[in-house]
């Protein structure tokens, strides 16, 4: 992202922001509500257009591109608040992302790959199971899945583990290690710090749409500004990772 | 696009009922000369490619389309054009105008399918009945095409035409709603912006589903037109946009089954009950029908019926 500008009337949701993400990296983003964190992931995919700025992704200027094309180019993104497909099962629900992911990394087909998705976040069992009958935490599981299912080369996901007991949180922990390892780069919002700081290689503290700082996760959970901008001071994150 | 249409199932209850109703309507012709009972499964054949070509866009997508007398009215000018002005036979003349109403469609759509929920209804509730209108001003002798007869008197050759119509639009329209290409219909239903995320071109798939079901009807329309001997405004008509909404309804939207259902009911009863001699009464028993129904299967018959599948 290069200076990516975005207003919603008089209100400046994102100011300027610029960062890049390299392969396998795993980036997250912390900023108290309202920082622009939602609205920039939702500039990156291209639900939202920016009103200045570049956002460039493998090469390609996909600012303002589509969401459904920005996909195909290996992008993906999961919602904060879920949305799944109610009156269709969870199997069929993966199985969309499956489909529209036409060519596989792995040449493998749809089904295949909506049944290893669900697998990853421990839904396997629930494939036959309408989607409205799931509990939150599932829910959220299966927004990832559908994620996971769309092989993405760079994957957002916007406060995964909330809603998750720590069983799901260390299932779902567990499938983007995996994915990790498979060449995807993740960035991720997720307010339950300490479980994100497990698995991030660098943070970003946003805050009223611009970048505070950025690091380590160390460095920037300790950084005097972000402490003053959210953290409300005296904070000391004990970081340590489960690979 | 082929592989949205693979692993389908036909060894499945809804496929079963498909074929047992295409095989009565095969039966009719064989088993009675019957003008009367002829005339009366000519109309339910007829209704039944509208109601079918309702639910593949509406019950599948969730885009409720109140228009489907645009392309039925669309594929009947262009026939009689075609036979009148042109001199095709009949055969070429429908399948002209299901193309056709593909391509008048296509400028219908790619306005109102920007639209969601009553602004699309609004939109495509008025489109037929603008261009009625319009006929009825433009052209002489009222907007109507007369002459079209080459096969007002072979009602074997209208039925057998209808049917063959509504057998291909059922099977194509079962393997469209039960494939890949269903779910993605389905999806759109859903949550539009959900599939959108999951970089599904809603666009195009529901442009798919709006030109699928514009080519039965116009083709159907074009069957109406040779059977009557005439293409006039009144093909245009809110009868022709309300009644297979009503069938799908009574039969169970975006089941495919259930339009058939819901037209061999509807349409049987207000023939077979000689309600027809008023033109206005079929609206008005579809909906006291509708109404009876829906009280007590309100997903309509064959929704009822299969309550416990998902």
């Amino acid at each position: 992202m290069e200076n990516v500008m975005k207003r919603f009337g008089g209100i400046t949701a994102l100011n300027g922001v610029s960062f890049s993400v390299k392969q396998n990296e795993f980036v997250g983003i912390i900023g108290p509500n309202g920082a622009g964190k939602t609205t920039l992931f939702s500039t990156i995919v291209g639900a939202l257009k920016p009103d200045a700025g570049r956002i460039v992704f493998r090469g390609k200027d996909i600012t303002g591109m589509r969401p459904s094309a920005t996909v195909h180019l290996g992008l993906a993104r999961t919602f904060q608040i879920v949305r799944p497909f109610l009156n269709l099962t969870v199997l069929e629900n993966v199985l969309l992302s499956a489909i529209s992911r036409r060519v596989s990394r792995g040449g493998s087909r749809p089904e295949d790959r909506a049944h290893v998705a669900l697998k990853r976040v421990g839904l396997d069992a629930r494939e036959p199971v309408l989607a409205s009958k799931l509990t939150h935490g599932e829910l959220k599981r299966l927004g990832i899945a559908q994620a996971i299912a769309l092989e993405p080369v760079l994957l957002l996901l916007d406060e995964p583990f909330g809603g998750l007991s720590t069983e799901e949180i260390g299932i779902v922990s567990g499938a983007l290690v995996e994915l990790s390892r498979a060449g995807t780069s993740f960035v991720i919002i997720e307010h339950r710090v300490r479980e994100m700081m497990r698995i991030v290689n660098r943070v970003i503290a946003l805050d009223q749409g611009s970048v505070l700082t950025a690091g380590t996760p160390e460095e920037v959970v300790n950084d005097k500004r972000v402490i003053e901008a959210f953290l409300g001071g005296g904070a000391n994150f004990a970081r340590s990772k489960t690979n | 696009m082929s592989h949205l249409i693979r692993g389908i199932k036909f060894r499945t209850s809804s496929f079963y009922v498909i074929i047992a109703s295409i095989a009565l309507l095969v039966a009719v012709e064989v088993l009675t000369t019957n003008p009367f009972v002829v005339g009366v499964f000519t109309l339910i054949a007829v209704y039944g490619v509208l109601a079918l070509s309702w639910d593949v866009l509406s019950g599948l997508t969730g885009y409720l389309n109140f228009g489907l007398a645009f392309p039925f009215g669309v594929g009947g000018y262009l026939a009689a054009l075609a036979s009148t002005r042109v001199g095709l036979g009949p055969a070429e003349s429908i399948l002209l105008a299901g193309a056709g109403a593909i391509g008048f469609g296509f400028i219908a759509g790619a306005t109102s399918l920007r639209l969601r929920g009553h602004f699309f209804i609004m939109v495509t509730l008025l489109i037929p009945l603008a261009t009625a209108d319009f006929l009825n001003y433009a052209l002489v002798q009222d907007g109507s095409i007369f002459g079209v007869n080459s096969l007002v008197n072979d009602t074997a050759y209208v039925y057998n035409a209808a049917v063959a119509i509504l057998a291909a639009s059922a099977v194509l329209f079962y393997m469209v709603a039960y494939s890949r290409l269903g779910l993605i219909f389905r999806s759109i239903r859903e949550n539009e912006v959900a599939a959108e995320a999951l970089g599904i071109n809603t666009a195009k798939y529901k442009m798919l589903a709006f030109s699928l079901s514009n080519f039965f009807a116009g083709m159907i329309g074009a069957v109406y037109v040779f059977s009557n001997g005439v293409a006039s405004p009144t093909d245009f008509g809110l009868l022709f946009s309300a009644l297979p909404v009503f069938m799908c309804a009574l039969g169970g939207m975006g089941t495919i089954v259930g339009p058939i259902i819901g037209t061999i009911l509807l349409e049987g009863s207000i023939d077979f009950l000689r309600i027809n001699y008023i033109q206005d009464a079929r609206l008005l028993i579809a909906s006291l029908l509708l109404l009876l129904v829906l009280l007590f299967f309100p997903k309509g018959i064959w929704g009822y019926i299969k309550r416990g599948e998902s």
